[in-house]
């Protein structure tokens, strides 16, 4: 989970900043920067999934949609003092530092290797009638196999220690666009006030 | 509506198991019991029904992805004895056997993803409504655009040729059921006013053998389309609303807001006061220094649009390369 919070002295010039000095309570100006930042999110959030299929395409497989139904998933809050935009999943850890995955629960990590293998877990495809196994020559590579219900066997999955991820801010929006949806948020509330 | 009122109505539903199919459910089954109810075609277990409640709220929450939850339901369809090919559920056979693998299997990948994805955008599409039809958000964003959010092979409305390119089927493409529902195309975009007939009509089970009777997204099953609420300015550009259009309530929600800031609609300000800020009382917020503000911004907002179009743009090619 990624929390962006904005605030808003510094959006605009001299007689922005005026105002927001004169204004008792600023919880109706961080909803609208709240609603614009998230709507900002929502919609970078969409474009790059039109485009971010590396790995699905490498495999020839379906995308799974995770960053549109991310971008769904985007929601806001806001009080007097600010306004806070949350981006859920696990995906969005590295838009702020390399990261290591460890497995928690399972030995290794299972990377996909086949369209079939990619977005699923090896647990829902053995209740498909799926039998995983581990070639006994033990100078082979780290993969695992499985044999479907039709008696075919092919590799799925390789068997990873750790996978290692550099960062990559562009899974998120840049500060210079959650500060001009911060500008648009706040220039929509003082619409609001003077219509 | 927030993320927790929204995961509140979700596992607030009542739990309706039922044999019936889906054209059935619709047929017999209110829209109003639909909607306040979790069901899913075929699925005639309780306890499923409970798990899968379980399920959803975590999925909703986001503390689980797509194949977590994909892993939790086929876990419990095998506990309570699932099998699709011998009648489904012990005990609670259904007329029609379902194929192993099929939509109609409930433990095949494509229908537990399917139950995901349209409880998920129900959802959504209930809190998107909710929330952005509160008259402030009402006045800064008047409209919603239908445009298509999730990506499918094979649009709804469309057909593959052999050379792979996809063409509309008459009559039956999200514009063509647009005009079916009473909506005219504006500039070539389906975009209306909050609130307007037009999207109840759109869900409408009685013009659509798909439609889901929702008057939010998703309108039908398995669809990808969904809502982008459009800006007062480029509403009222496309000549949807006029210049002075206020929504319903609004007029109260200003009158209450202008009071919470501590506006003073008859004091005046000079500019000069900005290097004499004591000038201004604190209770008194002259709006022509609001509108001098929004000015300000105005003027940083400028080439917004075509700064972040170009950003997201080299974004892209980086990626790409």
């Amino acid at each position: 989970m990624i929390n962006f919070t904005l605030d808003a002295p510094k959006l605009g010039g001299p007689a922005f900043q005026l105002l927001y000095s004169k204004i008792e309570d600023h919880s109706g100006l961080y909803e609208s920067i709240a609603d614009a930042a998230q709507e900002s999110t929502r919609d970078y959030l969409r474009e790059i999934s039109s485009f971010r299929h590396k790995t699905a395409n490498s495999l020839e497989a379906a995308p799974t949609g995770a960053l549109e139904k991310a971008a769904d998933r985007v929601t806001s809050a806001s009080d007097e003092k600010s306004a806070t935009v949350t981006v859920s999943g696990s995906l969005f850890a590295r838009a702020f530092r390399d990261i290591t995955i460890t497995p928690t629960s399972a030995k290794a990590l299972t990377i996909p290797i086949n369209a079939i293998a990619y977005g699923k877990r090896v647990g829902e495809l053995e209740a498909q009638g799926w039998k995983f196994f581990r070639p006994r020559n033990p100078d082979a590579k780290p993969l695992l196999w499985a044999t479907n219900p039709a008696g075919e066997s092919m590799p799925m999955y390789y068997l990873a220690a750790k996978v290692e991820q550099p960062q990559d801010r562009t899974l998120l929006p840049s500060d210079e666009e959650l500060l001009e949806a911060a500008r648009l948020g706040a220039r929509n509330y003082l619409e609001r006030l003077t219509a | 509506m927030t993320a927790a009122q929204i995961l509140e109505a979700a596992s607030s539903r009542a739990l309706l198991p039922t044999w019936l199919s889906t054209a059935e459910i619709r047929e017999q089954i209110g829209a109003e019991i639909r909607k306040r109810s979790l069901f899913v075609a075929r699925g005639t277990n309780t306890q499923f029904l409970a798990g899968l409640a379980r399920i959803l709220d975590d999925y909703l929450a986001g503390t689980i992805n797509d194949a977590t939850a994909r892993l939790r339901m086929v876990r419990q369809l095998q506990s309570l004895g699932y099998h699709p090919e011998t009648g489904g559920f012990p005990g609670q056979p259904i007329e029609k056997f379902a194929e192993r693998g099929t939509i109609e299997d409930l433990s095949s990948p494509a229908r537990m993803q399917l139950i995901l994805d349209t409880q998920a955008q129900l959802m959504f599409g209930a809190g998107q409504k909710a929330a952005g039809e509160a008259p402030q958000r009402a006045f800064s964003y008047p409209c919603w655009e239908l445009i298509r959010l999730s990506t499918r092979e094979v649009p709804r409305g469309m057909k593959m040729l052999k050379t792979g390119e996809l063409v509309a089927v008459a009559g039956e493409d999200w514009p063509s059921r647009w005009g079916r529902a009473g909506g005219e195309l504006v500039d070539g975009r389906m975009i209306a006013r909050k609130g307007a007939t037009i999207w109840e009509e759109l869900g409408s089970a009685a013009l659509f053998d798909d439609a889901l009777d929702t008057d939010h997204p998703p309108f039908a099953f398995n669809s990808g389309m969904g809502w982008r609420p459009v800006l007062r300015s480029e509403c009222i550009a496309l000549g949807i609303i006029s210049a002075d259009y206020r929504p319903e309530g609004f007029d109260e929600w200003q009158r209450a807001e202008r009071e919470r800031v501590g506006g003073d609609t008859s004091a005046t300000w000079n500019p000069a006061d900005l290097n004499r800020d004591a000038k201004i009382s604190a209770k008194g917020i002259p709006l022509d220094l609001i509108e001098a503000a929004k000015k300000e911004l105005d003027a940083e907002l400028v080439g917004s649009a075509l700064r972040i179009k170009q950003a997201r743009q080299a974004s892209r090619e980086a990626y790409l390369s």
